[in-house]
């Protein structure tokens, strides 16, 4: 060995560095490793986790894709989520991720109620219409509660007044 | 049925990159198991991922499913007979010494911890909405995504853009086990964990002139915070990992076949910078640099046209990527302006704030630990000590890709820009750890071993 006393500087140093890097990272990794559990390892294990936590939906993947099913394909699907609000826009493209293969048209509402300020919704354009945080207008009649921050409104195919 | 499907659609994959790993291995002598079984991942999943998407234009259903299956075999096949043909032997070498088995026990700890935490993770946002709502809607399609998809502004959201890698490798997964699964679908990323650890660990190694650097390399490794952190890390399903392993091999290889000059490295090299924009979309900057970098190395070692022409190719996936974007007349969200010099003045103001962001991030505890500093550290002290050509590589790899993030976000679309490095830089300098790992690897090599500069 040419140069010992570098050798063992060289060594100290690396397990100085070594360890203050693992010590520092420990607080963080550790917790990654132990905590959480097994949620339910089904099919839609993620979508049904994001669901519960955006609007306290059991089994809400499904329900959706049940939803979609009974809905015509001819038109697009509405979703009107809360502008600036994180909860219902991650809603709002959950439901845009089970609409396919509808069209979704994504309407960013400024309040969470019916607000003068936006866009009239026409609903003719649409088979249905799903708000998120939103309070549905009463001109659409009775929406169907879905979850906590989840309406829905089919529209029926006569034909419908624009609303005001 | 479903485990059993999702275990034959990754032996498919293995088997498909075992013969892409051989074809391009072949003429050496002996090959590492290990590295042929790390690689033959990388690969299949190269390969599976673009015979779906060629295939997927032509046929669909069953009938896709069956073709791909029978090019992944006759592939493996046929690398089997070539290496056959070119008397191929398999070794496996085990470590030799406690200290080199202990460390090697706890990689395999470590790896087996991230499919635990894998497991009890769902896929992260981007992990959903960018990436497995494509192979959802390519499976709901019969095995391709369908033209509407890309055309239509309704899920813009989505990156429509995004290139195919990982939704193609999860749609085979799909396919093979019969519903687009989200749970069996997260089996994909822990992989990617354990071959980036193991060709950390093999070929920071080799560079290193001694096994323990790279072992030592590969249990660090897993101290990354941002490894196990369900805002991009390795668990939640996102493309940037993934990406940091194609690089760290890209890299890693044209390293090996400088100091070596064998054509096998520079196969890997050049196969796994071909693969690189197909992973992600920033693969493209990564591309430009392992390119650069890889024109340096054969300017300087002044190799024959052959090997420029294999370079010249390693563009054509992200080209016809491109023409394909273009033909479809696909939208997407533009989380950039237009690169023009006007914007540059225009943004001028954003260096300090750039600069002061990324350098805030590179030292945040919670997301790095010491890393960065301790790569910095390890760059000084290796420069100290001997100044040559591969830190000179290695120095562009790892930094070049950071400082062009960082000019990025000149160009921020995003009204609150600081918001948008905020969410997004972390996930781009993930994408450089496993290579930032290999200058530690190399630092770590003992006084002693300082003229041993090539590699076993």
């Amino acid at each position: 060995m040419e140069y010992p006393g570098r050798l063992v500087l060289h060594t100290v140093c690396t397990a100085i560095v070594g360890c203050a890097y693992v010590a520092m990272a420990l607080p963080k990794v550790l917790p990654a490793v132990k905590d959480g559990s097994f949620r339910s390892l089904t099919t839609f294990q993620t979508t049904d986790t994001y669901l519960f936590a955006c609007a306290e939906i059991m089994d809400g993947s499904q329900l959706l894709l049940d939803v979609f099913g009974s809905l015509p394909t001819n038109k697009p699907i509405g979703v009107v989520v809360q502008e600036n609000n994180a909860v219902t826009n991650v809603l709002g493209m959950l439901i845009a991720y089970f609409g396919w293969p509808r069209e979704i048209k994504l309407i960013a509402n400024p309040e969470a109620g019916p607000s003068p300020k936006n866009e009239p919704i026409d609903p003719a354009a649409f088979t249905a219409i799903f708000f998120c945080g939103v309070t549905p207008p009463a001109t659409l009649g009775p929406g169907i509660r879905l979850g906590s921050h989840l309406m829905f409104v089919p529209i029926p195919e006569t034909a419908v007044p624009r609303q005001p | 049925m479903i485990l059993a499907g999702l275990v034959v659609g990754l032996m498919t994959i293995f088997v498909a990159g075992f013969g892409v790993t051989l074809l391009l291995l072949q003429t050496a002598p002996r090959l590492n198991g290990f590295e042929c079984f790390c690689l033959s991942w990388l690969f299949g999943c190269g390969t599976v991922s673009v015979l779906l998407f060629v295939c997927g234009t032509l046929v669909s259903g069953l009938t896709l499913q069956v073709l791909v299956t029978v090019c992944c075999v006759a592939i493996g096949f046929w690398g089997w007979k070539m290496g056959q043909r070119s008397q191929v032997q398999f070794v496996f070498p085990l470590p030799t010494s406690p200290m080199q088995w202990l460390l090697v026990g706890v990689v395999a700890l470590q790896i087996s911890a991230i499919f635990f935490i894998s497991c009890k993770h769902t896929l992260g946002w981007d992990g959903l909405i960018n990436w497995e709502i494509k192979a959802r809607y390519a499976f709901l399609n019969g095995g391709s995504v369908p033209a509407q998809y890309y055309q239509s502004d309704s899920r813009v959201f989505t990156h429509p853009q995004y290139p195919l890698m990982i939704p193609m490798t999860e749609l085979w997964l799909y396919l093979w086990m019969g519903e687009p699964n989200q749970f069996g679908v997260k089996a994909i990323f822990p992989f990617f964990y354990a071959t980036g650890a193991t060709l950390l660990a093999l070929l920071g190694g080799r560079l290193a002139g001694r096994p323990w650097p790279g072992y030592l390399a590969a249990v660090l490794l897993f101290f990354v915070p941002f490894i196990t952190d369900d805002n991009g890390g390795v668990v939640v399903g996102y493309a940037d990992f993934p990406l940091s392993v194609f690089y760290l091999v890209a890299i890693g290889y044209l390293l090996l076949f400088l100091a070596a000059g064998e054509s096998r490295h520079f196969y890997i090299y050049a196969a796994s910078l071909a693969l690189l924009p197909w992973t992600k979309r920033e693969g493209s900057i990564l591309w430009l640099v392992g390119g650069v970098a890889g024109a340096l190395v054969l300017w300087r070692n002044k190799h024959s046209y052959r090997a420029w022409l294999i370079l010249a190719l390693t563009p054509l996936i992200l080209l016809a990527w491109r023409v394909y974007l273009r033909v479809l007349q696909t939208f997407d969200l533009d989380d950039f302006m237009a690169v023009s010099f006007g914007t540059l003045r225009l943004n001028a103001g954003r260096a300090i704030p750039i600069g002061r962001e990324l350098l805030f991030e590179m030292v945040r505890l919670s997301n790095w630990s010491l890393f960065w500093l301790v790569v910095v550290a390890a760059f000084l002290y290796r420069v100290a000590r001997r100044k040559d050509f591969c830190l000179l590589i290695l120095f562009i790899a790892v930094f070049a890709p950071i400082a062009l993030y960082a000019s990025s976000y000149f160009f921020s679309g995003h009204k609150d820009y600081l918001w948008h490095i905020g969410t997004s830089l972390p996930r781009l300098l993930l994408q450089m750890v496993l290579v930032a790992w290999l200058v530690v690897a190399l630092a770590l090599r003992p006084p002693d071993a300082i003229s041993a500069n090539r590699p076993q």
